[in-house]
């Protein structure tokens, strides 16, 4: 059999889903003409299949075009190119970023942030995507049919039987499919980066906002005296503040089709960061950074703890430090791509941050027990945090972050310089 | 254009009466007759808004009337994170509302209706005047 000839392209944003696509490389029955993170070798010479990663934007149509016109097949690895993904957040401040399949004709999506080479090697040989289980079939967490009490922030981490949603914690495992990172293995919801349904986000919106059906809600008597829905702050706008970053945190570009109109605040990783909840953050922070997510994230953790006053653990600093470790390593390797070396980057993030968007790494310490440690977890276990109001500040190597948080624990100030 | 999705119950219900007394409301009002406030969320008031509605608006029973014994305070949540989330857009709440109506009395839903109309109209000189 030929070799089938695959070019993989990066469009904009975070890179992770072309670090793991250099795996192609070591695949018999692929020939990779040409990859951007190996620089560009590309002859514009006609392919089998044009893998896209990254986000698009209306200024990307022709680009586009002109990979369809040369393809027999065009596949998107990872949600940005699929629904816009995490990047979409930006059309909240007037951004343009859309899905692909707005733009050209895709045939093959393998959603996931980022998912597994393995998943799409699978749908290129069986020339169809692959039907995956319901996230919340492959659960450990269970649902009790009730409606919500209160709508919480941060799981209750010592119940790790408990389904999200029926804790007051909105989970979208309910339209999602099964995922290459699994959040929810490390008691952090999940938000939806493999959508199981084509309007996963309102969907997901829909579902949460039912079980809190008994939530007190503001109504107001009209003039001609029947009762409509009052505009004063309830239970509902103080528990979920940040409705756009929890439920269309993978998929506002697909699935709300007008611009935001929030201002900018001057750049893509700040007007995604800024509207955030600040117990959101490490892990929206650890995806959108790409390679320098590592950093920023621990960094941002750093500059609230310094801001709250918490003092995480002394095996907590040790473990951040091993990430930074990694991080280090990463960027080294920034000048030379190697897949084999990667793949030793994401395994030592497994075993440090659960998985490569850091879903295990927090506030004051970690929330699940990490294998092949031998400390007690009570030796770096997440410490009791009073989530306040602050203005805070930390620098590493890589970066500078300053965050202000308001009162409902949203993120009103973001900058990160990064060297 | 305006959606109001009204129940088949009360709202429809109080149209109809308003339609026999010949009472008149903005002709920008297309009503989708639903089954049940409680049947509307997320996903059908988005759809309407991607597919050029200015703003969306559910009518159902009164409270403690609904046919379906809670879905109209159901959907009070639904709409509620709803306008919260236009606002974390930069758009105006009033792009979607949630009304009640009395099947006996017409004058209820064209109530409703002559509130969607002027909000939907202050929320559009708004945005004009922002241009
Ligand atoms: S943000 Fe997620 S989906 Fe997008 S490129 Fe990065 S890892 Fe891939
Ligand atoms: S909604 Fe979330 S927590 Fe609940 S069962 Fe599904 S994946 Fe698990
Ligand atoms: S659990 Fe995490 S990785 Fe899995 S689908 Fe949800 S957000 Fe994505």
């Amino acid at each position: 059999m030929s070799k089938m000839k695959v070019l993989v392209r990066q469009l904009n944003g975070c890179n992770r889903c072309a670090w793991h696509l250099l795996a192609l490389e070591s695949f018999d029955s692929i020939s990779l003409i040409g990859h951007s993170l190996l620089g560009n070798n590309d002859n514009n010479e006609r392919v089998d299949a044009v893998i896209l990663t990254g986000f698009a934007t209306r200024k990307d149509r022709e680009m586009l075009e002109g990979f369809r016109d040369r393809a027999d097949l065009i596949a998107l690895f990872g949600t940005c190119p699929y629904t816009g993904g995490i990047f979409g957040l930006a059309n909240q401040r007037g951004a343009s970023v859309l899905p692909v399949e707005d733009l050209i004709k895709v045939d093959m999506n393998i959603a996931g942030c980022p998912p597994g080479v393995g998943t799409l090697i699978e749908t290129l040989t069986k020339g169809t995507s692959t039907l995956m289980s319901p996230l919340c079939s492959t659960c450990n967490r269970e649902f009790q049919k009730q409606y919500l009490k209160e709508i919480i922030h941060t799981p209750s981490w010592d119940d790790s039987t408990t389904c999200f949603n029926n804790q007051g914690l909105p989970c979208s495992g309910v339209v999602s499919a099964e995922c290459a990172q699994r959040c929810i293995d490390f008691n952090t919801p999940c938000r939806g980066c493999v959508p199981n349904v084509n309007d996963s986000g309102p969907g997901a919106l829909g579902y949460f906002t039912s079980l809190a059906g008994q939530m007190d809600v503001d109504t107001k008597a009209t003039e001609w005296t029947t009762d409509m829905l009052g505009d004063k702050p309830d239970e509902i706008t103080k528990g979920i503040p940040d409705v756009v970053g929890t439920f269309f945190r993978y998929t506002l570009a697909h699935d709300f089709k007008r611009a935001g109109r929030l201002p900018t605040t001057g750049g893509l990783c700040s007007d995604i960061m800024t509207g955030r909840l600040i117990q959101e953050a490490p892990q929206i922070a650890a995806t959108i950074y790409g390679s320098r997510g590592i950093s920023v994230a621990l960094t941002l953790i750093e500059a609230y703890e310094n801001a709250i006053g918490v003092e995480p653990s002394e095996k907590t600093r040790e473990i951040r430090s091993e990430l930074r470790k990694i991080q280090a390593t990463w960027t080294k390797l920034e000048r030379k791509p190697d897949s084999k070396r990667f793949a030793e980057i994401v395994k030592a993030l497994k075993t440090f941050a659960g998985n490569e968007v850091l879903s295990n790494v927090y506030f004051s310490g970690f929330k699940v027990p990490l294998k092949d440690v031998e400390y007690t977890f009570d030796a770096y276990s997440i410490r009791e945090i009073d989530w306040k109001a602050a203005s805070g500040y930390a620098e590493d190597e890589n970066c500078k972050v300053s965050i202000t948080v308001d009162d409902r624990g949203i993120i009103r100030e973001w900058s990160c310089e990064l060297r | 254009m305006i959606i109001a999705f009204a129940c088949e119950n009360c709202a429809q219900g109080s149209a109809n009466t308003a339609g026999v007394l010949r009472m008149k409301y903005d002709h920008r009002i297309k009503i989708v007759r639903v089954p049940c406030a409680g049947r509307v969320g997320p996903r059908q008031i988005i759809e309407a808004l991607n597919n050029g509605a200015d703003s969306v608006a559910i009518i159902g029973c009164c409270f403690g009337a609904c046919h379906y014994n809670d879905g109209n305070l159901i959907t009070l949540r639904r709409v509620k994170a709803m306008k919260r989330m236009f606002e974390e857009l930069g758009f105006d709440p009033d792009m979607v509302n949630m009304y009640t109506a009395r099947a006996a009395e017409g004058d209820t839903i064209v109530g409703d209706f002559e509130d969607m109309s002027a909000k939907t109209d202050a929320m559009l000189s708004k945005e004009v005047s922002n241009e």
